[in-house]
């Protein structure tokens, strides 16, 4: 109740923000003369448009009591779908105004005779816009490096804000009235403060809170398992299922954060040690994680996330795991057998084939600690494989679950596939949403 | 599922400010 609490009013601060200047405006109303109706919806979308913008870095800044209740991969999501959503209101904003009465040469051609700052400004930012929405969407198909992305995708959001904000302030119609100039240097405020919540005061927490590797393990599957020791400090609790962003280098500043799930039990002896299991999909975790030595550092922001059996009590549990999605299921079940925790759990494991599968032989050896069943569901298993074959879903599920399912919550962690698979499955067999959590992969 | 559950909460959303801004336009233009 305390995070559905928290929830409505951080959604409710959210919704208040983005209606803030238009509500401003009706109040203050600084145009005496009434613009036609295209015209006000015109700059009722670019005020939407630029409230929906500025509020994006609000989603994405780890702020923790605003991620708690919604899960910060759910965030994560909420983000790219309102950025798409900014962009179609901001491009309604000069689309309607054209339409209605402005010059669309003006507007349109920076290099135009009656072009000045308000309407170079309003241009490239609609243009910088486009380009940061375009390279988020098809980053991968453009071939562009994560993160130099996410380089490049920080600097257009600052300018497309701060532009706008240019474009605002030298058109001057909004802001004779003091209160509507009052919005804008409060939205100004929000971005730079977030900003400088995210980019330093984040770092500097953790500059003060180091971790050292004591072991880099290979793993089945391509994976590779980093321990590490708190230095100089007690280290961090956390839920059983939580994540972190793991940064290595020499300082814990700049870019190349990657968001990792822990995969040893929460009720590790209180030395602090963490562990973190990273697949091989990329750069970092296939070139620079296997060359990380004992001893090495490594920054630790964290724990993070909302995927834990601990949000979500009930009498058994469902853990449905594809890929490296079993990091954050091993360290749950490795968290109930060392709590002695007797319910009922019964996990499907996707792979392409048994030697792939991360942790497999730790996760049979905890059977003998716990009441677990594993079902390995295979893509790709060689002949003498007698066990189920293809992917996970509600078919081959029905013929495992326990008679009380329904009663069971169910937590899910793999690939897209793999959940857009749930997404048809659950439904199909009964399961309420308020019973299941997911945890997606890929946050970036 | 959650990622559902985000999808239609940001379809309503982007619906109410739709509703939001022709608002503000039929004052406005009054």
């Amino acid at each position: 109740m305390v995070f559905i609490a928290r929830g409505i009013i951080w959604y409710g601060l959210y919704l208040f923000l983005i209606l803030l200047p238009i509500g401003t405006a009706l109040v203050s109303n600084p145009d005496r003369t009434a613009p036609s109706f295209l015209t006000s919806l015109g700059i009722a979308a670019g005020f939407i448009g630029f409230s929906l913008m500025a509020l994006e870095f609000s989603l994405i800044s780890r702020i923790e009591s605003a991620a708690e209740p919604f899960g910060e991969d759910s965030l994560q999501l909420f983000h790219n779908i309102m950025g798409v959503t900014a962009l179609g209101f901001i491009l309604a904003h000069p689309t309607l105004l054209i339409i209605s009465e402005y010059p669309a040469n003006c507007w349109l051609n920076p290099f135009s005779a009656c072009a000045n700052t308000a309407t170079i400004t309003a241009f490239l930012s609609v243009f910088v816009l486009i380009l940061l929405i375009v390279t988020s969407l098809f980053r991968k198909r453009l071939g562009i490096k994560y993160e130099l992305w996410y380089v490049i995708h920080g600097l257009f959001a600052l300018f497309v804000v701060f532009a706008a904000l240019v474009h605002i302030f030298t058109l001057g119609r909004f802001t004779s009235a003091p209160i509507m100039k009052a919005v804008w240097i409060l939205y100004a405020a929000l971005v730079l403060t977030l900003l400088s919540w995210h980019k330093i005061y984040s770092p500097l927490r953790n500059w003060r809170r180091k971790w050292k590797v004591v072991e880099n393990k290979a793993e089945r599957g391509g994976a590779h398992t980093l321990a590490l020791e708190p230095l100089g400090h007690k280290g961090f609790e956390f839920m059983p299922g939580q994540f972190a962003w793991l940064k290595t280098g020499r300082t814990p500043f700049g870019i190349g954060q990657h968001p990792i799930s822990i995969s040893s039990s929460s009720e590790d002896p209180p030395d602090g040690r963490v562990a973190f299991t990273i697949k091989d999909l990329g750069d970092w975790s296939g070139k620079d994680v296997p060359a990380i030595e004992t001893g090495d550092t490594i920054w630790v922001d964290g724990p993070h996330g909302v995927f834990s059996i601990d949000r979500l009590q009930a009498m058994g549990y469902i853990l449905v795991a594809g890929g490296v999605g079993i990091t954050p299921l091993y360290s749950i079940c490795q968290t109930m057998a060392d709590r002695e925790d007797i319910r009922p759990v019964v996990m499907f494991y996707g792979g392409r084939d048994l030697d792939s599968l991360t942790f497999r032989e730790e996760l049979e050896a905890l059977k003998n600690r716990m009441n677990l069943e594993i079902i390995h569901v295979l893509s790709a298993p060689g002949d003498d494989w007698t066990g189920e074959r293809g992917y996970v879903n509600a078919e081959l599920m029905m013929r495992y679950l326990p008679k009380q399912y329904h009663r069971f919550n169910f937590l899910i962690c793999g690939p897209k596939p793999l959940m857009d698979a749930m997404d048809e499955a659950l439904p199909d067999l009964g399961v309420p949403r308020e019973s299941v959590l997911t945890e997606r992969f890929d946050m970036g | 599922m959650h990622h559902v559950i985000v999808k239609i909460f940001a379809a309503g959303l982007a619906i109410l400010l739709v509703v939001a801004a022709v608002a503000f336009a039929a004052i406005i233009a009054a």
